[in-house]
């Protein structure tokens, strides 16, 4: 059972422990959290000077829990003539309701306290425990408790207050002292207030002061209504369409409305990663374009509006590049770290136009495709001007700013991913294989525009056959002859990086690998050293960097297996797409339906459920977003025209499967799928 | 410190052509405290800039100083605006758009320089 209670909206999130407190550390990801800052690392309930015990917690939705606790401190129950609930609503802060009744035949008096103190961390100080360089404040104001952060003009807020009337602030908190009759109850709403005003968020906090709770009411309905818009999956599968819904609610959950552009888009994952990041919000908008293609409208015209414009060492920018991440707190703010936004991604440039390629196709929105022909081309003209830094024909990376920019440039973006089979790592500039194949199928995709939309037949001409002088190439110039599969790199002596590893999956997906080569890039993929029974991990077991909680080099991810499956899918490998799929749907069932990022690489036939990995975001949205993506593979659904094709390849342990009104240019069409393919 | 909000606009004003706001359409008003206010209006690329005050779908509201940083790209409107050095209300996504074409103009400046040099 997790010991932690998350809620959310957007980018307010809280993090408590199973009794509501929250008792944050300079490490410890606990606390009320908005725009990157923690607003709130302390909020402890006592009552008599003791901390109450949990019964039970209800999560009603992801922006609202409630905690049913006791007195008693322990774990074990006492029985106690006093019981308090307290439910939290997020939204602008949160909202917290406080009951306490007393069961007793005579009266009670209790001194109620909440300790309430904030540190203002920047979630890259609380991941990298640093230290803060401004100075934090206390007061009481009238009846409220303010608490503040101040560094030059810098000036961050919470302000807490209570409805009940024995209500008394001091600088560290609030407290009551109340007799509750026998047989009654005393209850008090708290607010809890991010205060300050926020650029690139919808929330201008401030203004919302007031114990209304219509915030969260709101809420309720937009969610209800953005939920029950998705299709419906049934399957005499039980656990499938439990999968699925939980799915779509996390990505319900995910949802981040900037306040730049109207509707929502991804963020990342909780709780490190609840901003707007390039590579994560179009792939998560990939994978559900089949069922919430509102998704890919909204992340590909924020992504437009924050596209480089000019060469910033800082921030890995160039023009035409598209972001990799934008934060907000305030080692952003004073320039101590690179995002504002920060640029250091290699695949997002053209991931951006192969979602707008796949955008189209499914929706028909050719205006919005229209709309952002100019940063179309701008993202074309960067892969060629910028993202080519030595003029082999190749994209590469290697950061503008050492200091703080990333080492790794790819999804594998931690520093130690890009390594030989014999572990040593590659030197820079990195060119990994799956950025080549994004750009195939960017260049592919943006002359299907150019030609059908942009009315541009040179464009598309020239395209088509960069395209495909770059696929010849690749072809070669990646090919490990003597081990039959595509090395992970090329370093920056040209040296193929020889390792094996989930990248070649991606490879499939873009449709870069020469017809005689995929069978056995396909046969490696579900071999015994890549495919753990569960999916394909990131790096292949017998590799010297292989560590099956390795977070880039042995773990295995829901979203790489879900584009892994695609690209097997079209490459007209059935068996082996449903056999991953399959894998990552059953392992999913063991994490309550909510796939987490990462779980370990251990052999199925070994561990007989998937062992989570250690400090997994949970719920990530490309992992919420890899259920959709392999229901897509497995159905076989693909945009023909303004026609919706179904053609199923299922598993016969699943008897069937039905989506039904799944949005696109064809208004809404339904699939029904049997099982009948065999994989032993 | 850098050129006055005054110089600032009379540098670009008081009509003229950006491709780059092509598709773009709307009114930008720019406060800038004890200099002055100045309205923006931007229609298909075509932009013309007024002293005076008027409604805007975007008001920007900053100290002369911290106006001209982000003006001549030495700050951008994020920073500024989360370390409240700048304030904007309303179209965000105007203010994105504006600020995307301050830095391509920077850009063209310093490949220009380049080549020059």
């Amino acid at each position: 059972m997790s010991q932690v209670v998350s809620v959310l909206d957007g980018n307010t999130f809280v993090v408590s422990d199973r009794t509501g407190n929250i008792a944050g550390s300079p490490s410890e990801p606990h606390g009320l959290f908005f725009n990157d800052t923690r607003f709130l690392s302390r909020w402890v309930l006592t009552i008599n000077g003791q901390r109450p015990g949990v019964l039970s917690v209800d999560d009603l939705n992801y922006f609202s829990v409630q905690f049913f606790l006791t007195p008693s401190s322990s774990t074990v129950y006492v029985n106690s003539g006093i019981s308090l609930r307290r439910k939290r609503a997020v939204g602008g802060g949160f909202h917290e309701d406080l009951t306490i009744e007393n069961h007793e035949t005579g009266p009670v008096d209790l001194e109620i306290r909440i300790e309430a103190t904030s540190d203002f961390a920047d979630l890259f100080e609380v991941k990298d425990e640093l230290a803060k360089r401004g100075e934090v404040y206390q007061r009481v104001e009238g009846d409220r408790l303010v608490l503040g952060y101040r560094r030059d003009r810098f000036v961050r807020e919470t302000w807490i207050s209570a409805s009940a009337p024995e209500a008394r602030y001091d600088e560290e908190g609030v407290s009551f002292k109340v007799r509750i009759p026998p047989q009654g109850s005393w209850s008090t709403c708290l607010e809890v207030v991010t205060a300050h005003r926020a650029i690139l968020s919808s929330r201008i906090t401030h203004t919302k002061y007031g114990h209304t709770g219509n915030g969260s009411s709101e809420l309720a309905r937009n969610t209800r209504a953005w939920i029950a818009q998705a299709p419906k999956v049934t399957s005499s599968w039980l656990d499938l369409p439990r999968v699925y819904d939980r799915c779509i609610s996390d990505l319900a959950a995910l949802r981040y409305e900037t306040g730049v552009v109207p509707g929502c888009l991804p963020a990342a994952g909780l709780p490190w990663f609840m901003a707007t990041f390039g590579r994560d919000s179009i792939l998560t908008s990939f994978q559900a374009l089949p069922f919430k293609p509102d998704l890919a409208k909204t992340t590909l015209e924020m992504l437009a509006l924050l596209q480089g414009a000019r060469v910033d060492d800082f921030r890995d920018e160039e023009p035409g590049k598209i972001i990799h991440e934008l934060r907000l707190g305030e080692m952003t703010a004073f320039e101590e770290r690179p995002h504002s936004p920060y640029y250091g991604g290699s695949d997002s440039t053209p991931l951006f136009l192969v979602l707008l390629d796949e955008y189209e196709r499914w929706s028909g929105d050719a205006e919005l495709v229209r709309g952002l022909e100019q940063a179309a081309r701008n993202a074309l003209a960067w892969i060629d001007q910028y993202g080519d830094l030595d003029g082999d024909g190749y994209v590469e990376y290697k950061s503008r700013n050492p200091e703080t920019g990333l080492e790794n440039q790819c999804w594998k973006d931690s520093w130690d991913s890009i390594r030989f089979a014999d572990g040593r790592f590659a030197s820079l500039p990195r060119a990994t294989c799956e950025i080549q194949g994004y750009v195939y199928d960017a260049k592919r995709r943006a002359a299907r525009l150019a030609r059908e939309i942009w009315e541009d037949q040179e464009l598309a001409e020239r395209l088509e056959r960069e395209a495909s002088e770059l696929k010849r190439r690749f072809n070669q110039d990646f090919w490990l002859q003597d081990r039959g599969y595509f090395a992970l790199a090329l370093d920056g002596d040209k040296q193929k990086v020889d390792s094996l590893t989930s990248n070649i999956g991606h490879l499939l997906w873009s449709g870069i690998v020469d017809a005689d080569k995929a069978p056995l890039v396909a046969r490696h993929l579900l071999s015994d050293r890549l495919f753990s029974g569960w999916g394909v991990r990131t790096m292949a077991e017998g590799d010297t960097a292989y560590n099956p909680i390795g977070y880039h080099v042995g773990t295995v991810w829901p979203h790489d297996c879900s584009f892994i499956a695609l690209g097997l899918r079209q490459y007209g490998f059935a068996r082996e797409a449903a056999r991953l799929s399959l894998g990552v749907l059953q392992a999913s069932v063991y994490f309550d339906g909510r796939p987490p990022e990462a779980f370990g690489g251990y052999p199925r036939d070994v561990t007989h459920f998937p062992v989570e990995y250690p400090t997994a975001c949970s719920p990530q949205a490309w992992a919420s977003g890899a259920p959709l993506l392999l229901l897509r593979t497995l159905l076989g659904l693909e945009p023909i025209g303004d026609r919706l094709l179904v053609v199923p390849a299922v598993p016969d342990t699943i008897e069937r499967i039905e989506v039904i009104d799944i949005p696109g240019r064809w208004g809404k069409a339904d699939a029904f799928a049997r099982g009948q393919l065999a994989l032993d | 410190m850098g050129k006055s909000a005054r110089e600032l606009f009379g540098g670009v004003g008081p009509e003229g052509h950006e491709p780059r706001l092509a598709g773009t359409h709307g009114t930008v008003r720019f406060e800038v405290r004890g200099a002055g206010c100045w309205l923006l209006r931007i229609d298909d690329g075509r932009y013309s800039i007024h002293e005076g005050s008027g409604n805007a779908d975007l008001v920007v509201v900053s100290d002369e100083e911290d106006f001209s940083e982000v003006m001549e790209g030495r700050h951008n409107f994020i920073t500024a605006a989360l370390q409240n050095r700048l304030e904007a209300s309303g179209d965000l996504g105007l203010l994105m758009r504006f600020q995307a074409v301050l830095r391509s103009r920077a850009h063209d400046r310093e490949v220009a320089s380049e080549v020059e040099s």
